[in-house]
């Protein structure tokens, strides 16, 4: 793993990324919420490619911070990804419903809460249009204006996976590297999806969806994420691109994508 | 001067408050924008953009910010009540279907952050760090106190101080916010910013006894529900507590809080034995505190006519009854 220079006193971005998620994990930690949630789930990969983008301009401290924060905010909303819809009369299903709406918005509010100790009202800001933007794209997804095709609805959900990441790289100025953080975090989910599927577990996108053939579901997953990740790793390959971010994530990336795949 | 005369005079500012909420809430999305402009016209007495509108007075009350902000507490407003129909699992507000009964639940949730992510959205481009510090705590503050809420569920033993903490957080809180808010924003100092915000907060506490107090005493048609219902879902406000430190009803009102499937008439008995207990009578006495010392602190202000006019919702809140 490649190491970021810190005044002679250079950290291995792996022990980097552990202190940040340890804080992070100190971060979330509500003692009554956990003793009736599960705690939450921690994408690494989204953190490490925060962080990644941060650590360009900022340093250590700040850049774990800002990646804390942002996480947070994707943690609120995975968090409410979990409602549940039918109707629940056993108390403690009740409660466990009440506190995935509660601790959502409770997370939602910690990262306004952390950033503005940080005087980052601007990050904030891209924080708080992205939310806007991913709740947009899932109301297209689950109740869309004209039928989906297999294609569009993969593309909606792409769009959804990245939304915040996505933002936050566009606006730190780093464009280049969006097309292919979104590829990713798009193979990431369809493969999340199909062992959900596989599992016969029903809290993934598709199982909220009325698909024309949901029989083949896992095949047509299983085609897509090959196709995906083979045009991935090309793009990679093939790009001129030699920026120092575009070669840190291009490195990890192609560590990571035999692993998720 | 009278509560109706305050609104009257605030009203232009009010539409023009109005007339934003509806301009940010309307997006591409028709399904989100629907859910969302719903609520809005389901209307509301607006008393937090009000307080704001008027603490802005001390200041440069034309000033854009106030508006921004008058909005701000809105819409955070709008967000918490979209997320809490799902959590009391309610189906009408205000008389119209909530957005969960009529999409469900995900749509809520959806709706709700989309709704709270424009509030922030809008706040952020205040430059002033002090305002957004103040937001923030006050925003996860309210968070914790919902959680707190469901935590406490059907705990007879919580104290005093357990309830204070829960509706400071859960009303007093926002209330308190929209007070400094409209200081700060129009340009106030932090000491005017400061009174207006204990003055907010006084309010808001005695405004949460006072609906606690009602939901004992409202008839059925005033509370759209049958009397006593926060304590049927388990909720213990004040006048449960202070019927609890009454001799002979604690252990009452303990039995059907223990009991897992009480009947209707148990808890009719123990809701009438709390009202005949006195306890109404105490609950009224704290509200009344807490007002006083809200009104005692608009002594400390300029007195000029917004401090008078601030005088005249103190004294709405203290003799509402619904």
């Amino acid at each position: 793993m490649k190491m970021f220079d810190m005044g002679g006193q250079a950290l291995s971005l792996f022990k980097e990324l552990d202190l940040v998620c340890h804080q992070l994990c100190l971060e979330l930690k509500h003692e009554y919420v956990q003793a009736v949630l599960p705690k939450p789930d921690i994408d690494r990969d989204k953190l490490t490619i925060y962080y990644m983008l941060f650590r360009m301009n900022e340093p250590q401290q700040a850049a774990g911070s800002y990646t804390k924060s942002v996480m947070v905010a994707e943690i609120g909303l995975n968090t409410h990804e979990t409602m549940t819809c039918e109707k629940r009369t056993n108390k403690e299903l009740l409660k466990q419903r009440q506190l995935t709406v509660l601790s959502g918005d409770f997370y939602s509010a910690l990262y306004y809460y952390t950033l503005a100790r940080q005087s980052n009202i601007e990050l904030v800001k891209w924080v708080a249009q992205a939310i806007q933007n991913f709740n947009e794209y899932k109301c297209a997804l689950f109740f869309p204006p004209v039928h989906f095709g297999w294609q569009e609805l993969i593309h909606e959900i792409k769009k959804i996976e990245s939304a915040l990441v996505g933002k936050i790289a566009r606006q730190l100025g780093f464009k280049h590297v969006v097309p292919y953080i979104s590829d990713f975090f798009l193979i990431k989910r369809l493969i999340a999806e199909r062992d959900l599927r596989n599992e016969e577990k029903h809290t993934g996108y598709f199982s909220k969806m009325r698909l024309d053939d949901d029989d083949q579901l896992v095949e047509k997953l299983d085609s897509e994420i090959k196709n995906r990740t083979a045009q991935l790793s090309q793009a990679l390959k093939r790009s001129e691109d030699q920026s120092e971010l575009f070669l840190k994530l291009k490195d990890y990336i192609n560590l990571q994508l035999p692993l998720t795949a | 001067m009278t509560l109706s005369r305050i609104y009257l005079e605030k009203k232009s500012k009010l539409k023009s408050v109005e007339r934003e909420l509806e301009s940010v809430l309307s997006v591409a999305n028709p399904l989100l924008s629907e859910a969302s402009l719903d609520l809005l016209k389901a209307g509301g007495k607006r008393i937090r953009p009000l307080l704001t509108l008027l603490c802005a007075e001390y200041g440069d009350a034309e000033r854009k910010a106030v508006k921004d902000s008058a909005v701000m507490l809105e819409l955070i407003h709008m967000a918490s009540l979209v997320h809490d129909d799902v959590v009391d699992d309610s189906d009408l507000r205000r008389g119209k279907p909530t957005v969960k009964a009529q999409w469900n639940n995900r749509v809520a949730m959806f709706t709700g952050d989309f709704i709270f992510a424009k509030a922030i959205e809008l706040i952020s481009d205040v430059d002033n760090l002090e305002v957004h510090r103040s937001i923030s705590r006050v925003i996860r503050d309210l968070s914790l106190g919902e959680i707190d809420q469901i935590k406490e569920l059907y705990h007879w033993k919580q104290n005093l101080r357990t309830y204070l903490r829960r509706i400071k957080r859960k009303t007093a809180l926002l209330m308190a916010l929209s007070c400094q808010l409209g200081a700060l924003s129009s340009g106030c100092s932090s000491e005017i910013g400061l009174k207006l915000y204990y003055f907010g907060y006084y309010l808001g506490m005695s405004y949460q006894i006072t609906d606690d107090i009602l939901d004992f005493i409202g008839t059925k048609k005033q509370l759209g529900k049958p009397a006593g219902g926060d304590l049927r879902n388990g909720n213990i406000t004040l006048p449960t507590y202070f019927a609890m430190n009454r001799y002979g009803l604690r252990n009452s009102i303990r039995k059907v809080l223990e009991n897992k499937n009480p009947s209707h008439e148990q808890w009719d008995a123990v809701i009438h034995s709390i009202r005949a207990s006195g306890a109404i009578r105490d609950s009224e006495q704290l509200s009344n505190a807490y007002l006083q010392k809200g009104i005692d602190l608009l002594e400390q202000l300029p007195q000029v006519k917004v401090t008078h006019a601030l005088r005249v919702i103190a004294d709405y809140i203290g003799t509402r009854n619904y």
